[in-house]
């Protein structure tokens, strides 16, 4: 689909283990256009950092199993094994990661700046224009000016994430800074190779509220100042409402629902996102739960996974629905969806 | 019964624990079984150094006893020697470890530099030392084995109390109001139970070694006692025309080391509470 | 109806010496700065604040875990403080702890039934069939069925476990229970779930709460009153009407415009709070909150402001009721 900056269709895989084989994602599709920025929300358990790791193509490759679907990227293969070249190319350049834990991702034992420097060496958006030879990566040597241009670029780069003295920070050990200095770093190094997509999976649940504030509105002017798009994971609905433009939910290894984020709040198509919305402490339902548990990945429900849990589920949803659209850019995966709401919808934009 | 079950399950915790099985039984039985169980004392000097026959399965010695029926009774020596010394350094480690990783401070400081005393000694220097003051016999061979020995005991379950007393459901037990002992003793022992299976089971090995160097080196049991280690003393100056006189105690000693080892190693992999069940 | 409040805390300290090499003694950490608050019988008071605001050190000083550096614990009447719960077993029977991690506080090697009797054997004497009989009724009563009294702790779910976990705490009839982040890190649909269990205890069993956490949602709905700490202190304490409509102290309005407001403007777009808590081992003379104020003023550099009351409602500020959240610009 052409203008498309990231299609995932059908993707089915899972993971071979003592208990058997754990189904984890079935037939999930996600499409992202070039500068969105799009929430991936489910509870834990969803598969939502699964589908994170997929398309960023890190997930064990002892264990996995692909049972369908494809993921494209900027047009390339990204699960094919005969395109693992152009994959590696894109692989941190054109599509980086946040991960959730700033405590783990650092090396404890180099500087933050050898760290950075690292990155650029190899991922610089530089390093393609000055065409250096390919040589086994040890023999590599680092070019003294693109060096210079590169620390530049640094510099600005963690200035933008409005990290006090950077230049004192490059010098620090990983333990030495602070975790929301440190869930700073991991987005400036995000964003130095210039990526058309970041993936955040739950980038501020580590972090205390008022940090997450300052982080999120600091991912969000930063992404969009630059055309980034940004595919967020997270169980925090109100973080997903803070930046997001658009969400896509997830149950048990299936997409449900994908909607732009007023509609999503306020207009809701399936059942699942309905009571989602209703155990929220705000929520006009209150707080409600959802009886039952999440189904075990040995063992899943034939069709649509949620149906041992929802109230308006029949005998047709033994079979995986198909995605209808619903409204503009809204598609719902559901035999039985919630009426449309016909009073005016509030938002952000009212 | 469950923990037979289990030990099932593990290829090597199998093997090792028949080999264990094998050796308790032959000690147990030895009169039984020995084809000649006199010549545990007799000697029949006109049979000796003969080769392995269907008369003898691993030939005579010097004094023409019977060598099979004199290592299936050397079997009962050695088990005597590893359980009590392992068993004794054990008693000793587990509470000096358990004491000192709970209480820290001046306590669990005072307790491992002991410990650190008693493994700075030579094993086999302070069995020689025992054994010329209190004289060459098994249970001063005991003596030396589990003095040097229970350190690693102890500092194994320093090492374990020390990260479990930070665990949260020991916090929650003493803030329930149990009492030190109670939370030792109950709690944090059984926890690390495993480690000290594991550690026990291939220290038994290692005693099994080391009692048969210090036979070898003529501490322990006088002649004409079946000790292993004295036997293959004993068949050096026969070698290397009498094999045999050597390679029957060897096999055995290799048999019943590698058989406490191979049991450790399966224990090791069985022995982890997130595999048990609650067996209904 | 004047109540002795079941619970009081009078300048409660607890400094942890920060030490060099050698043992040099290089500062120290205030996880608690002259605490002093109190509970009524009956309320469910929250006590919220972020990571390093002393929270967890408030919650284990009181249970006795942790001894405090000088201050009262006064408990049903009587001051409990530097006593470990070993020593105190009378009188701290009644004040029990719940755990962040439920599953953690269960010894794995035990089984369900042999840890909940565990509370029993330390404090009474009942014989093991009495104990039984107690323990299936609390069982029951956090909505268990009685054959997990043979089960493991690894053999049931999270959600069991923290059923588990309260369980055991119930066993003793406590009167207050301190609730150390009950919904951090769980779903929401879950956390609704877990919720209305509590408040299902609390009238099954009469107990009162101390609600920590730091999801301000949460606290919103579950409690009547709510404190606020800030590097060790209770930077504000009032009704949760209160807090939430008329906040006093700056920090105190930072949290709040932190929460995302679904269906409302985003907050991220114009959060004014900056920068980051001071080092805890090296706090500025004054006012712990200068740093990032948006109203300093000289004197918050020279005094360390003290709780102001004004009726029901106290806060630790120089300016208290005459600052306001700084509107978007």
């Amino acid at each position: 689909m052409t203008g498309s900056l990231l299609s995932v269709a059908g993707l089915s895989l899972g993971f071979d283990g003592d208990g058997g084989f754990a189904h984890i994602l079935d037939g999930v599709n996600l499409e992202m256009r070039p500068g969105e920025i799009m929430g991936l929300v489910g509870e834990s358990g969803c598969g939502k950092t699964t589908l994170a790791r997929a398309i960023l193509g890190v997930l064990p490759k002892n264990s996995l199993r692909v049972k369908g679907g494809a993921i494209s990227f900027r047009g390339v293969d990204m699960l094919s094994s005969s395109t693992r070249a152009e994959q590696n190319a894109l692989r941190g350049r054109a599509v980086t990661f946040v991960p959730q834990d700033p405590f783990t991702s650092f090396n404890p034992v180099f500087t933050i700046g050898e760290q950075i420097d690292d990155l650029m060496k190899w991922k610089s958006p530089l390093r393609e224009q000055t065409g250096e030879g390919r040589l086994p990566a040890l023999l590599t040597p680092y070019p003294r000016r693109r060096r210079k241009l590169d620390r530049a670029m640094i510099m600005e780069t963690l200035e933008a994430v409005q990290l006090p003295q950077p230049a004192q920070i490059l010098k620090k050990y990983p333990h030495e800074v602070s975790g929301g200095q440190r869930q700073r770093l991991m987005i400036a190094m995000a964003l130095l190779p210039e990526p058309d997509l970041i993936i955040a999976d739950e980038p501020t649940t580590a972090l205390d509220v008022t940090i997450q504030a300052q982080i999120l509105g600091l991912l969000r002017k930063l992404a969009t100042d630059r055309g980034v798009a940004v595919l967020l994971t997270t169980h925090d609905l109100g973080s997903a409402y803070e930046i997001c433009g658009s969400i896509t939910v997830m149950y048990a290894g299936q997409e449900v629902e994908a909607a732009p984020i007023d509609t999503f709040f306020n207009d809701p198509a399936h059942p699942y996102t309905a009571k989602l919305l209703a155990s929220l402490p705000d929520g006009e339902g209150g707080m409600t739960g959802i009886p039952g548990e999440v189904p075990s990945f040995y063992d899943p429900p034939p069709g649509c996974r949620f149906a041992t849990r929802c109230e308006r589920a029949t005998d047709a949803c033994a079979r995986r629905p198909p995605a209808e659209e619903r409204g503009a850019n809204h598609l719902v995966r559901c035999y039985h969806p919630l009426p449309a709401r016909t009073e005016t919808v509030k938002g952000i934009t009212s | 019964m469950n923990a037979v079950r289990r030990i099932l399950s593990d290829r090597a915790a199998t093997a090792g624990a028949g080999l264990i099985l094998l050796l308790v039984l032959v000690a147990v039985f030895a009169p039984v079984l020995a084809p000649y169980p006199g010549d545990v004392a007799n000697f029949h000097l006109t049979e000796r150094l003969q080769e392995p026959s269907a008369d003898h399965l691993f030939g005579t010695d010097r004094m023409g006893s019977d060598l099979f029926s004199r290592i299936l009774f050397g079997a009962r020596i050695t088990i005597t020697i590893a359980v009590v010394a392992v068993g004794v350094a054990v008693a000793i480690g587990v509470p000096v470890g358990l004491i000192a990783g709970f209480y820290g401070g001046v306590i669990g400081g005072v307790l491992m530099r002991c410990s650190d005393v008693f493994l700075a000694v030579p094993q086999i220097v302070l069995a020689i030392a025992i054994a010329q003051t209190l004289g060459p016999t098994v249970e001063n061979v005991i003596l030396a084995l589990s003095l040097t020995y229970w350190p690693f005991w102890a500092r194994l379950v320093y090492a374990e109390t020390r990260s479990l007393k930070n665990q949260t459901f020991v916090e929650a037990s003493t803030a329930l109001g149990a009492s030190d002992l109670r939370v030792m003793v109950l709690h944090i022992l059984p926890n690390t139970a495993s480690a000290i299976i594991v550690r026990t089971s291939i220290g038994m090995g290692v005693t099994i070694l080391t009692a048969a160097a210090l036979g070898f080196l003529g501490l322990g049991a006088p002649a004409p006692t079946p000790e292993w280690g004295r036997t293959i003393s004993e068949a050096r100056e026969f070698l290397p025309e009498a094999w045999w006189y050597a390679a029957a105690p060897g096999f055995a000693i290799f048999l019943v080391v590698m058989g406490f080892n191979l049991l450790g190693d399966g224990l090791r992999d069985i022995l982890d509470p997130k595999t048990r069940r609650s067996g209904k | 109806m004047s109540t002795e409040p079941i619970l009081a805390l009078r300048d409660l300290n607890c400094h942890f010496p920060v030490r060099g090499s050698f043992g040099r003694r290089l500062g120290e950490i205030r996880a608690l700065d002259d605490v002093t608050f109190e509970v009524e019988d009956g309320e469910i008071l929250g006590l919220v604040g972020e990571s390093g605001c002393g929270k967890s050190t408030l919650g284990k000083t009181v249970m006795g875990i942790q001894p405090p550096t000088s201050g009262e614990i006064i408990f049903e009447g009587r001051n409990v403080a530097g006593q470990s719960p070993k020593h105190a077993k009378a009188q701290r029977r009644r004040l029990q702890y719940a755990y962040q991690d439920p599953g953690a506080s269960l010894d794995p090697r035990w089984r369900i039934g042999k840890s909940l009797e565990e509370p029993l054997i330390i404090h009474t004497s009942l014989p093991k069939a009495e104990r039984m009989k107690k323990v299936r009724e609390i069982l029951a009563a956090v909505g268990l069925p009685a054959a997990h009294i043979d089960l493991f702790p690894h053999e049931i779910s999270g959600g069991q476990q923290r059923r588990v976990g309260l369980a055991r705490i119930l066993m003793l009839n406590p009167k207050v229970v301190i609730l150390d982040e009950p919904t951090a890190g769980l779903d929401v649909s879950v956390q609704a779930t877990v919720l209305a269990l509590f408040r299902d205890l609390r009238e099954k069993f009469d107990l009162t709460y101390v609600f920590i956490s730091h999801d301000l949602s949460v606290v919103r709905i579950m409690c009547q009153r709510i404190a606020v700490m800030y590097l060790g202190r209770i930077v504000e304490i009032g009704t949760t009407e209160q807090i939430f409509s008329a906040a006093q102290h700056p920090y105190t309005q930072s949290l709040l415009a932190a929460i995302p407001k679904i269906n409302g403007l985003r907050v991220t777009e114009n959060f004014w709070l900056k920068g980051e808590p001071p080092d805890a081992s090296n706090l500025p003379r004054g006012c712990r909150f200068q740093g990032r104020c948006p109203h300093v003023q000289p004197i918050c550099r020279e005094k360390d402001p003290a709780l102001k009351e004004r009726g029901a409602q106290a806060a630790a500020c120089h300016f208290a009721g005459s600052v306001f959240p700084p509107t978007a610009t």
